[in-house]
C-alpha cells in the first residue's frame, strides 16, 4: 500500500467512523491523514505484531480529538482489525472519541485534553537519552494547543536538555474550535517562536507526501536540538465542502453530506 | 518527615529511580544530587510539564518522584496527574512537603488543606499521609522498591517527632492502619492521619493522666483505606476521635464515614472529628497558631475530647 492509498483509507474511515458514531472532529482527522500515512507507512519503526517492541519509535497524538485517525491508521497497519473501527464512539466500544490506549495495541498515550502530549513525549525522549536507546519520539500537536502554557513548558525543557530524538509536528491548519487561529490567539511568527526557544524548525506542506518523507528522512533536523516540523495543512482536506470550514470541527457527516464526502474521497 | 524521605531515597535509590523537582528543595536535596547526579532532574518552575515528563519517563520504566511543596505539584498539574499518570497507571510518586498548615505563615497559597480529598478521588492513586519520620521512611522505601503505581505522598516539613519504635513499624502494610497505643478497655480510640500523630499520642498520654485510657491508630494510607479496621474500631469503642490537618470535606473524616456505610450496628454519636473548616484562613500564623485557631492543637483537642468522654 502506498502512502497515498493509506491516506485515502484513513480519510474514508474517518468519514465513516464519525458518520456511524455521530461524532465530531472529522475535519481535524482529514487534516492529519497524510502526516499519519507517511509516518506509519514509511518513517516510524513500529511492528504491528510486536506493538510493545522495546526500541520502537513512539508516536503520540497530542490532539487527541483526532483519535479516529490514529485508530484507522493502526487498523490499516495491522495492529488490530479494521472491523473494530465500526464501533468507534458507540456504547460499549473500546474506541473513545479521544484517543485511548486502553485495550488498543499501538496507542502509546491517551490524550484528549490539549497540552499534555509534548510533555509526556519529552519524558519519553529524555528516558531514551538516559538509557542510550535509539528510538525517537514523535508528537503530533494541533495549532490550537499551542495556546496551552504547558506546551511551551515542554518546549523550553526539551531544548534545554538537547533532545534531538524528539520531534514535534504541528498540524497548522489555522482553524481552531470556534474560529481561525488568527482571530483567536495569534501564533505568528510561529516558526520564529519555536526557533527562539531553541528548536530546529522546518516548514512543510502537510499534504505533500514527498515533502513529508524528505523532511522525516532528514531527522534529526539539527544535532542537539529538538525538531519542530510545522506542517501547513487544510482542515477538512480531501472533502471539498469541508475544507477550511470551522463548521467541520464539530459537524457530523450525515445523509447527503456523508454520501457526497465518501463519493469524493473514492473518486 | 522531609529528612526521612531524603534519607530513604539516598539509601535505597535503584537504577530506575528518578527524582525530579519543580525547582524546590533548597538545602535538602544536595546530598542526593551529589550521590546520584544522573538520577536528579530540575523541571524548573513548570509543574504541569514536570508531571507530564514524569509520566513519559515512567513509560520508559523509570520510577519517578515528582517533588514540590504545598499545592504546586498537586493542584496545579492535577489533570496531568489524572490523565497522564493515573489513567496510564504509571509508577510516579507525586511527593509534596508542607502538607496541611506546615507553611502556615506563608499564606493560603501554601496551605495544602484539600489535597487528600482531591488526590484520593482520582482512580488508581494510592494516597499516603505518614504520621511520623519512621512511617515516612518506610513508605518512601516501599515506593522505590515495589510497583505501587501512581502515588501521592503527603509529607510534613522537617522536625516532626518519631512516634514509632523499631518494633511497632514492623507491622507496616500499605492500606492498613497501625496501632501506636492499644487499650484493652475499648473506650476511646484516637485515629490520626499525617502529621497529627504526634498530637494524637500526646492527647492520649494526657488523658491517661486523667485516668482515661485510649488507643491510638495511625492511618498512614488514606487510599486504599483500611475499611476493616475502621469498622472494627467503631463496633468496639464507645468513643472515636479522628484527627487530620485537612479540610473537613473529603479527607480522613470523609473516608472514615464512607467506610461505615451499610454497617448496621454503628452509632456515630460518639464520633468526634477534628479537621479544618472549609474556609481560607483570615489569620496569619504559623502551624501551631493556626492549628490552635481552628481547634486542632493538642490543647484544644484534649479539652474537647475530655469534656465529651470524662
Amino acid at each position: 500500500m502506498t502512502t497515498q492509498e493509506l491516506a485515502k483509507k484513513i480519510r474514508i474511515h474517518a468519514v465513516n467512523m464519525t458518520h456511524l458514531g455521530k461524532s465530531s472532529h472529522v475535519g481535524s482527522v482529514l487534516s492529519i491523514a497524510d502526516i499519519l500515512a507517511v509516518l506509519y507507512s514509511d518513517i516510524l519503526r513500529v511492528d504491528p505484531k510486536n506493538p510493545k517492541m522495546e526500541n520502537r519509535d513512539r508516536f503520540i497524538l497530542s490532539k487527541g480529538h483526532a483519535g479516529a485517525g490514529v485508530y484507522a491508521t493502526l487498523a490499516e497497519m495491522g495492529f488490530f482489525s479494521t472491523d473494530l473501527l465500526k464501533t468507534h464512539y458507540q456504547n460499549g466500544s473500546l474506541l473513545s472519541g479521544h484517543v485511548s490506549h486502553k485495550g488498543i495495541p499501538g496507542v502509546e498515550l491517551s490524550t484528549g485534553s490539549l497540552g499534555h502530549g509534548l510533555s509526556v513525549g519529552t519524558g519519553l525522549a529524555l528516558g531514551a537519552k538516559m538509557d542510550k536507546k535509539e528510538y525517537r519520539t514523535f508528537v503530533l500537536l494541533s495549532d490550537g494547543e499551542c495556546d496551552e502554557g504547558s506546551t511551551w513548558e515542554a518546549v523550553l525543557f526539551a531544548a534545554h536538555h538537547k533532545l534531538d530524538n524528539l520531534v514535534a509536528v504541528v498540524d497548522y491548519n489555522k482553524i481552531q474550535s470556534l474560529a481561525p487561529v488568527n482571530d483567536t490567539i495569534k501564533l505568528e511568527p510561529f516558526a520564529d517562536k519555536w526557533k527562539s526557544f531553541g528548536w530546529a524548525v522546518t516548514t512543510v506542506d502537510g499534504h505533500d507526501h514527498e515533502d513529508l518523507k524528505k523532511v522525516f528522512a532528514s531527522l534529526p533536523l539539527e544535532k542537539s536540538k529538538p525538531g519542530c516540523i510545522i506542517a501547513n495543512t487544510v482542515k477538512g482536506k480531501g472533502v471539498s465542502f469541508m475544507e477550511n470550514k470551522v463548521l467541520w470541527h464539530y459537524r457530523t457527516p450525515q445523509s447527503e453530506e456523508y454520501e457526497n464526502a465518501i463519493k469524493e474521497l473514492n473518486s | 518527615m522531609r529528612n526521612s524521605f531524603f534519607q530513604a531515597l539516598e539509601e535505597h535509590t535503584q537504577p530506575n529511580t528518578i527524582f525530579i523537582t519543580g525547582d524546590l528543595g533548597f538545602g535538602v536535596i544536595n546530598n542526593f544530587i551529589k550521590k546520584f547526579p544522573n538520577h536528579f532532574l530540575n523541571a524548573g518552575v513548570a509543574e504541569q510539564n514536570m508531571i507530564g515528563i514524569s509520566a513519559g519517563l515512567a513509560l520508559t520504566g523509570k520510577k519517578v518522584f515528582a517533588y514540590s511543596i504545598g499545592n504546586f505539584n498537586t493542584l496545579r498539574p492535577l489533570e496531568q496527574i489524572r490523565n497522564d499518570v493515573a489513567y496510564h497507571d504509571l509508577n510516579v510518586c507525586v511527593v509534596s512537603v508542607g502538607g496541611g498548615l506546615a507553611y502556615g505563615s506563608l499564606g493560603i497559597s501554601h496551605h495544602a488543606t484539600e489535597d487528600l480529598a482531591i488526590l484520593r478521588a482520582i482512580p488508581n492513586m494510592t494516597v499516603f499521609a505518614p504520621g511520623d519520620t519512621v512511617e515516612a521512611y518506610e513508605i518512601t522505601k516501599k515506593i522505590i522498591l515495589e510497583d505501587l503505581g501512581p502515588v501521592y505522598l503527603r509529607l510534613g516539613r522537617a522536625g516532626e517527632a518519631t512516634i514509632h519504635t523499631k518494633e511497632s513499624i514492623k507491622k507496616f502494610q500499605v492500606g492498613k492502619g497501625l496501632p501506636i497505643v492499644e487499650s484493652d478497655k475499648k473506650y476511646l480510640a484516637i485515629l490520626s492521619t499525617g502529621g497529627m500523630l504526634e498530637i494524637a499520642k500526646s492527647v492520649s498520654d494526657k488523658l491517661k493522666n486523667q485516668n482515661i485510657e485510649s488507643s491510638v491508630y495511625s492511618f498512614h494510607t488514606i487510599k486504599p483505606f483500611d475499611i476493616e479496621l475502621t469498622r472494627q474500631i467503631f463496633k468496639e469503642y464507645k468513643y472515636v476521635a479522628a484527627l487530620e490537618e485537612h479540610s473537613c470535606i473529603g479527607g480522613f473524616t470523609s473516608a472514615i464515614l464512607e467506610s461505615l456505610i451499610g454497617v448496621p450496628e454503628i452509632n456515630l454519636g460518639g464520633f468526634m472529628s477534628f479537621a479544618l473548616p472549609s474556609e481560607f484562613t483570615s489569620k496569619v500564623g504559623d502551624q501551631n497558631y493556626l492549628r490552635d485557631f481552628y481547634g486542632i492543637s493538642e490543647e484544644k483537642i484534649f479539652s474537647t475530647i475530655y469534656e465529651k468522654v470524662k
